[in-house]
């Protein structure tokens, strides 16, 4: 059966069309402009600029959701692909080639880092969310200290259990050599990005070779243990995905308060040295 | 015996619908109104005589000239009958407007709407005591303005306890009450709250109005079927003293007295069944003269429980599920028997599945206007089958429905049934929803069943702003939330988190449902459907903070928060008590633009949806 394209996918590829029409066009607008023996730094610049000023006016969307200024999911699609025509346009400015002299290097690096940031961002914002269905059911990043807390004091609790009624220092050596370490807070974040369980199968190996120490009851403890540990394991995983999500916004956005001054100067200074017609 | 047990478990009269029983004297006034005279007390069991039923259920009440008795779009769940004196209805649209309290919230403008940026409270729900002096201004009279809200304007919050009910107890001289209408009986320490019309000559003289006159009943439409009152009434004369019975005592009268529920049955073909008739796409092409015949022999049913949230709200924490939901829900009508009548659904939701091995298979939900049993009707006139049902009806919660008899329908519908009406039937639509929500094809029927029985079982299908968030795009950025807070004084209206059924999740935010049960029982009339769009809106200047609604409200969605003032106190009552208000989402109503949440995401993971839309529904799913 033929497979129709979602909306997302021909939102997707107009969108692309669209931005590539507009690059091409600029393009040969800027070729046309370099014939008269202009400069088309000037003509790419300023629409680099003015890209740069709507892009950097997503945030301030974003501040005022009292105002009907558009759905946010619109401005969203616009900073996609205006961000793609800018770095199209950015390489057009520069020539392809690397900058000379400090401040143009500068706002290289950092034009550089912002849409390698908003790069990275897309990534992750399209690639995250399907994962977090992992389990059953979508935890709230605010919640998930609590949650940890609670599973902490529950195996702290359930280690005391087994030395008191079952007069068993395996499981409480085990708590305090591995799972107190590993209940405490955040563990194993990159593991979690990368999707390699292999942590958290260690410890389920380990918990595992205990039970051979232990009689039905402790091992109906150790059982309860696990499920503990693996819920804990669950809530590790959100949190270093939901801290993805957030983590790159706090370097894109600082960065784009850095071209936006870099920019200024940019401009304030080509314009300072320039002479005659652009 | 413990001292608990002696205390004695709590009855169903404890608390009369009074604020005490009524008297010998007044059940004998009552007993004696021509709409009981049919009504036998020896039909009565001895554990529920009739007396107590009115002693206990009824409360009598006094009003004055222009005092509104009831009105229009509220749930109301009691009848009334006039005792003494007069009342007048209002007969058209116009009139409703032009007495229509006017919304509480205005559309702000594009500075108004900015200047929350630097107005918003640092303060969580915050309350400024002048908000609650607003409205008394004057200005050019008109009979909108005639309308004086009882509403409660101390800023001290004085005369109100804990529970929000207006008390006479310790310092009456110092409330103060915008448009000054508390209704007050010296005799009895009760004071409800009344809404009077002041020119009350003049609205009889420009609009069209009906008169109701002792010892005649009215309300019982909305009673009995939990739908909103279809008129506004109100007092015509001073001292119109009426008898006011909830449900409860009209179901327990009608269930044990032939005559009276006849009396009642007559009422409504009377009053309300041709209309209804004639708005179904069904009957809608018949003469009044059919019409009439068919409402002579159509029965009234009503399936399920009234107080289905509470039930529905204690099976879902009682199991940490709904999906033996089913088990609990009364069967209307059963597949493989005989049907014996056209179906109608005149309020509520109802199921319709078919069987499967030992279970029940959800194929769709029927409700306003919606017919059940026509295609078997069809079938067996094209003599295809014999009126067997093919699949079951089962009540969702409540539900109200007519039961035209199948001889009316074969005579009077089939002949003249337009076209494609069949095809067009609620069923078809609702399947619409499995086969656009969910890719067709790679899916089998069986993994696509779950989102159905999901949007039934927990009652989804209530909601016509539903939101939904597709956890496969959701990223969990807050600026929904950020956007809620910052429309709604710095105070969310709504959790970002709920019951999910695969990537879709139904968030915790009022759904402004189609049978808002958290209406009914407000003793101010302080949560209520907007006048100009509909949603379900809390009034915050007359909430009493007596969490009826939030109690009500089967999805969770209602919450009540403490108030504080300018130095972040709390609010509290002269006895020390927190005064309370219930908050929920508003549909940013005086906002531009529409929902922020919605507008907010930027991924385009949130919406606010009719639930019974299928076609969008399936849509945005599958987006």
């Amino acid at each position: 059966m033929a497979t129709s394209l979602t909306v997302a996918s021909r939102r997707r590829w107009r969108n692309l069309a669209i931005t590539a029409v507009a690059v091409a066009a600029f393009g040969w607008i800027s070729i046309l402009y370099a014939d008269a023996l202009r400069q088309h730094e000037f003509l790419d610049g300023w629409a680099l600029a003015a890209g740069m000023i709507v892009l950097a006016g997503f945030n301030m969307r974003k501040k005022l959701p009292m105002l009907a200024l558009g759905k946010a999911s619109t401005w969203t699609q616009i900073h996609i692909y205006l961000g793609y025509f800018t770095v199209c346009m950015f390489l057009l400015h520069t020539d392809f080639e690397i900058p000379i002299g400090a401040l143009n290097w500068a706002l290289w690096a950092v034009f550089l880092i912002v849409a390698l940031s908003g790069l990275v961002g897309l990534f992750l914002s399209t690639s995250i969310p399907p994962k977090l269905e992992r389990g059953t059911e979508r935890i709230l990043l605010e919640r998930i200290p609590g949650f940890r807390a609670q599973l902490a004091r529950e195996v702290e609790e359930l280690a005391m259990r087994s030395v008191v009624d079952e007069a068993s220092l395996t499981i409480s050596h085990f708590y305090t050599d591995t799972l107190h370490h590993f209940m405490r807070r955040q563990r194993n974040r990159l593991d979690h990005l990368r999707g390699s369980p292999r942590q958290l199968s260690r410890i389920r190996q380990d918990i595992d070779n205990l039970k051979r120490y232990l009689d039905p009851k402790g091992v109906e403890i150790l059982q309860e243990i696990e499920d503990r540990v693996v819920a804990k394991d669950n809530l590790d995983f959100h949190y270093a995905h939901y801290m993805a999500l957030r983590l790159w916004l706090f370097v894109h956005i600082p960065a784009t308060y850095s071209l936006i001054i870099l920019a200024c100067a940019h401009v304030a200074t080509v314009y300072a040295f320039s002479t005659g017609a652009p | 015996m413990s001292e608990d047990q002696a205390a004695g478990r709590p009855q169903r009269w404890d608390k009369p619908f009074g604020l005490q029983s009524m008297t010998d004297a007044d059940v004998d006034r009552v007993l004696a109104l021509p709409s009981f005279a049919s009504v036998e007390p020896d039909e009565f069991p001895k554990d529920l005589p009739l007396r107590e039923i009115i002693a206990n259920d009824g409360r009598i009440q006094r009003f004055s000239r222009g005092d509104i008795i009831v009105q229009r779009g509220d749930y109301g769940s009691s009848v009334f009958v006039i005792l003494k004196g007069s009342v007048r209805g209002l007969a058209s649209e116009e009139a409703e407007r032009a007495i229509a309290p006017a919304d509480t919230v205005a559309r702000k403008s594009w500075f108004g709407a900015l200047a929350q940026l630097w107005q918003n409270s640092k303060i969580p729900e915050f309350r400024s005591a002048v908000k609650y002096e607003l409205g008394a201004a004057g200005g050019k009279k008109s009979f909108r303005q005639s309308v004086n809200r009882a509403i409660v304007v101390s800023p001290s919050y004085m005369g109100l306890n804990r529970r929000g009910r207006m008390t006479g107890g310790a310092s009456p001289g110092s409330k103060e009450y915008w448009g000054g209408n508390l209704r007050s009986n010296p005799d009895e320490p009760d004071e409800t709250f009344v809404t009077r019309l002041e020119d009350i000559d003049d609205i009889i003289a420009d609009y069209n109005t009906f008169p109701i006159a002792a010892p005649e009943m009215f309300g019982e439409l909305a009673a009995m079927a939990r739908s909103p009152r279809g008129a506004t009434i109100f007092a015509e004369a001073d001292e119109v003293e009426v008898v006011e019975l909830r449900w409860q005592a009209l179901r327990e009268i009608r269930r044990w007295s032939e005559g009276f529920s006849k009396r009642i049955d007559a009422l409504y073909r009377e009053r309300g069944l041709i209309t209804h008739l004639r708005s179904s796409p069904i009957f809608k092409h018949l003469d009044d003269a059919t019409l009439e015949i068919i409402a002579g022999q159509t029965l009234f049913e009503t399936h399920g429980d009234f107080e289905w949230s509470m039930s529905f709200q204690r099976a879902r924490d009682r199991e940490g599920h709904v999906d033996s939901i089913i088990e609990q829900e009364p069967v209307i009508a059963e597949e493989g028997h005989y049907l014996d009548g056209l179906i109608l659904i005149r309020s509520g939701f109802a199921r319709v599945s078919i069987a499967v091995d030992h279970g029940q298979k959800t194929v769709g939900f029927l409700a306003n206007d919606d017919a059940f049993g026509l295609e078997e009707i069809v079938a067996s006139q094209r003599g295809e089958s014999d009126h067997k049902l093919r699949r079951s009806l089962r009540a969702i919660g409540y539900v109200d429905l007519l039961r035209v008899p199948i001889n009316l329908v074969e005579q009077y519908l089939l002949d003249d049934l337009p076209s494609g009406l069949l095809d067009d039937s609620v069923l078809v639509q609702q399947s619409e929803i499995l086969d656009q929500a969910l890719p067709t094809g790679d899916e089998t029927e069986a993994a696509e069943q779950p989102l159905l029985d999901f949007l039934i079982d927990n009652r989804v299908i209530n909601g016509t702003a539903t939101m939904l968030i597709n956890t496969d795009k959701c990223v969990n950025c807050d600026d929904c939330v950020r956007a809620c807070a910052a429309t709604h004084d710095g105070n969310p209206r709504f959790v970002r988190h709920g019951i999910a059924y695969r990537n879709f999740m139904v968030a915790n935010a009022c759904m402004h449902c189609v049978d808002p049960v958290c209406l009914i029982g407000c003793p101010t009339g302080a949560i209520h459907r907007s006048t100009t769009v509909g949603n379900v809106v809390i009034d915050d200047t007359t909430c009493v903070g007596c969490a009826t609604c939030a109690t009500s409200c089967p999805y969770n969605n209602i919450r009540m928060v403490e108030t504080r003032d300018s130095s972040g106190a709390l609010i509290a009552d002269d006895q020390f008590m927190p005064i309370a208000k219930a908050t929920k989402c508003d549909l940013c109503a005086g906002q531009q633009g529409g929902p922020a949440c919605e507008r907010a995401c930027p991924h385009d993971a949130l919406t606010r949806m009719d639930i019974r839309d299928s076609k969008a529904l399936g849509e945005w799913l599958h987006r």
